[in-house]
């Protein structure tokens, strides 16, 4: 999921050691309700704003190069992957009937019997269709969403250009938040390619998310206990 | 580009041409871009608000919001964005998400969901210009779609309690004021000298902030602490609304500002020509007189940034 990806790609440039693990009660031991979440000692942190802070509060930073002008534009170019990337991976989820149908209430409702697996999943999709009908998604086509997907991969091509990282030589935060989605999206199997197909428009783009995981998680895949289902589910982009 | 355009918008008072943050983007961009459009305030008349606001009409086509407003602007070649980079224009999408993340939830909650504003301030200004019997109903949904989404959005755990949320969207709006200050530096506008899209969204969302007389007021301190903000909007407001910074707006004189504006633009267009003729003629007299069509190209190669003379 792409908020793991991006707190685990953040944590491994940090070179901070992370095993990743698997809980279906995940989302009850989180904090704030929301995973992924990290286990350090006896803290528990959720959400990588928060992490970055604690991370930050440790003495680890990616950020701290940065003048004020960049830092500024570093966090809104954050926003800019909330706000379109991931309410249109959220709306592709859970407010696009056909993939609700085959793939998301299935996955969502897997780790429970019948009929909680229905009940849960029908829960949170009503939870998440409120809220795009809050800040005014509803209404919008998926043309439109993927429109707005390919309007966003544009900014970021563009923001990158032929840099190796968001900014310039060292990797941010944004590198890691920007590598979670945009490599969930590439490696997601949908019930159509539309959107990964946006993303591969783009080659600075996939060439990013290839580097960063040759040259983040290629070596650390041993180091990695987890269960065998996420063994079985790990992607590669490298084919 | 002959089609006569009109919005539909809430008006304004305390200085600004419009109390709606949406509906002043919109304005503001048409004035950066040149767009003619006629404003129709929505006042007490039997013609009620539908849907969204604001709206742009213009011959059968309805739409409505900024963004996409902004986008039909710039089909019909009203493009404040026209010199900007790829990069730039990258730059402009990040830094509205931030403000729609960071700054609107704290704006919504200000206007809408404060109980003193609210009932001193929003609701009886918003009822006085809606008419009867929706007067009272309207503003009352209003402010409860502005409650829902801040919860929605922001509201999860552990942030529990509707203190909490308002503790933390005030403290990321604050944030989000001090980042784009920082952005902003001692330019006149974002992006150099002439004023873009970026410009027109963060006018719009700050302008209301900085202006309207609210008994609770914390953002509006935060805002003052950062002069070159508060500088940014008052300069908009003199040089593009015509509007002085004590408030006082001359009364209906917008189309005639309009006209006048277009007038000073084609006189200085004109002038700028003959100056240029002029110099050929002088630089080198044998060469023959310069085809009109060439004429006519210099002369769209310069509509791009008419503005730039009239700014003082």
């Amino acid at each position: 999921m792409p908020k793991s990806q991006a707190i685990q790609a953040f944590l491994q440039m940090c070179n901070l050691p992370v095993r990743v693990v698997c809980r279906a009660n995940a989302e009850y031991m989180s904090p704030s309700g929301k995973v992924p979440f990290i286990h350090v000692g006896n803290q528990v942190v959720s959400e990588l704003g928060p992490i970055v802070q604690f991370v930050k509060a440790k003495g680890h930073s990616l950020s701290d190069g940065l003048d004020e002008v960049q830092k500024a534009e570093m966090k809104a170019y954050m926003e800019l992957v909330n706000n379109m990337l991931l309410t249109a991976e959220l709306y592709l989820q859970w407010c696009d009937d056909v993939t609700v149908e085959e793939i998301t209430h299935p996955r969502y409702g897997s780790p429970y019997p019948w009929p909680l697996n229905r009940i849960l999943a029908y829960q949170k999709q009503w939870e998440i269709r409120r809220k795009m009908k809050a800040i005014g998604w509803a209404g919008k086509s998926l043309e439109q969403v993927l429109e707005d997907v390919d309007q966003c991969c544009q900014a970021l091509s563009q923001r990158l250009g032929t840099q190796p990282y968001f900014f310039n030589k060292q990797p941010t935060e944004l590198d890691a938040l920007v590598f979670g989605h945009l490599f969930t999206i590439l490696t997601t199997q949908l019930t159509t390619d539309e959107l990964s197909e946006k993303v591969k428009n783009y080659g600075n783009l996939t060439a990013f998310c290839r580097r960063i995981e040759q040259q983040y998680f290629e070596g650390h895949d041993k180091d990695n206990s987890g269960t065998a289902a996420a063994r079985s589910a790990k992607r590669s982009l490298l084919r | 580009m002959a089609a006569p355009m009109e919005l539909s918008c809430w008006g304004g008072d305390w200085g600004l041409p419009s109390l709606h943050p949406e509906s002043l983007t919109v304005m503001a961009y048409a004035k950066f871009s040149g767009a003619p459009l006629t404003v129709n305030t929505i006042n007490n008349s039997w013609r009620t608000p539908k849907g969204d606001v604001p709206v742009l009409i213009s011959e059968d086509t309805v739409i409505s919001q900024p963004a996409k407003i902004l986008n039909f602007l710039r089909k019909q070649k009203y493009n404040a964005d026209y010199e900007l980079s790829a990069k730039q224009g990258a730059d402009t999408l990040a830094y509205i998400a931030l403000l729609e993340e960071k700054l609107l939830p704290a704006l919504l909650h200000t206007f809408w969901v404060e109980a003193e504003n609210y009932c001193s301030v929003t609701k009886p200004w918003f009822a006085s210009r809606i008419p009867f019997p929706l007067s009272l109903y309207l503003p009352g949904k209003m402010s409860r779609e502005a409650l829902n989404r801040i919860l929605l959005t922001k509201g999860g755990p552990p942030l529990y309690s509707l203190t909490e949320v308002e503790a933390q969207i005030y403290r990321d709006a604050k944030e989000c004021l001090n980042l784009l200050s920082k952005r902003l530096g001692t330019s006149q506008f974002f992006f150099g000298n002439t004023p873009t899209t970026l410009d027109a969204f963060v006018f719009g969302f700050l302008a209301p902030v900085y202006k309207v007389c609210f008994p609770r007021v914390q953002l509006q301190e935060h805002l003052k602490q950062l002069p070159n903000l508060c500088r940014f909007c008052d300069d908009i407001l003199t040089c593009y609304f015509r509007l002085t910074v004590s408030g006082h707006s001359p009364s209906g004189q917008d189309t005639a500002d309009a006209n006048l504006q277009k007038l000073t633009q084609l006189v200085n267009k004109e002038s700028n020509l003959i100056e240029k003729m002029d110099d050929n003629l002088r630089k080198s007299p044998q060469h023959p007189p310069r085809k009109l069509t060439t004429l006519k190209l210099a002369a769209g190669g310069e509509e791009s940034s008419p503005l730039n003379r009239l700014s003082p």
